[in-house]
């Protein structure tokens, strides 16, 4: 559900246009053409982030206290991780970015600092339970 | 005793016991507790103050 909802909300950012969808659905109307877009966008979006909410919310075999430590040390981690990117990105778009094309460059960035507080925390969490679980099968 | 087995007895991974012993992680005082019944030992003998800590 994750990865298929990623390529899909990828694909359509970089690919899907008003034009592409006239082309493949005949006879449709321009509004309703940026309306299958935005929805196809949005469920896309949803789906990937409910994807992640099932990896990142599901136990562990055995939740013991110090799955729970590792938890938090990985929102931690994570929380530094967004706001390092916001403070970065914001310095960007505002000093150096002019944008022609209205907000569009804020929207991403606002799409992109969910995801990568999410992406951040289960990857943080997953290795190092790993690395821990790889020295304890060492000994 | 093993590890396993350890972990068994007082309800967490192995993984934990392996993090406890090596110093990666401090555990809780009800876990130390727990230890310290399943081992039969008193706590002052299995854990102590470092320098670090004071």
């Amino acid at each position: 559900m994750m990865p298929a909802g990623l390529i899909i909300w990828i694909w359509g950012q970089l690919k899907l246009s008003q034009d592409s969808i006239a082309k493949y659905l005949i006879g449709i109307e321009a509004e309703n053409a940026h309306l299958l877009k935005v929805t196809i966008l949005v469920i896309s979006f949803f789906s990937c982030l409910l994807g992640m909410f099932f990896l990142v919310f599901s136990k562990e075999k055995e939740e013991d206290e110090y799955v729970v430590d590792l938890r938090l040390k990985s929102f931690q981690l994570a929380a530094f991780v967004q706001m390092t990117f916001f403070l970065i990105a914001f310095i960007y778009m505002f000093l150096f970015k002019k944008e022609p094309s209205g907000d569009a460059g804020l929207e991403l960035f606002l799409i992109a600092s969910i995801f990568l507080f999410w992406f951040s925390y289960i990857s943080c969490f997953q290795f190092s339970i790993f690395k821990n679980k790889l020295q304890a099968n060492e000994e | 005793m093993t590890q396993q087995a350890l972990a068994e007895a007082i309800g967490v991974s192995r993984q934990t016991i392996f993090a406890i012993e090596t110093g990666k992680y401090i555990p809780s005082a009800i876990l130390v507790l727990k230890l310290s019944r399943a081992l039969s030992k008193p706590v002052e003998s299995l854990f102590s103050l470092e320098k670090i800590d004071g």
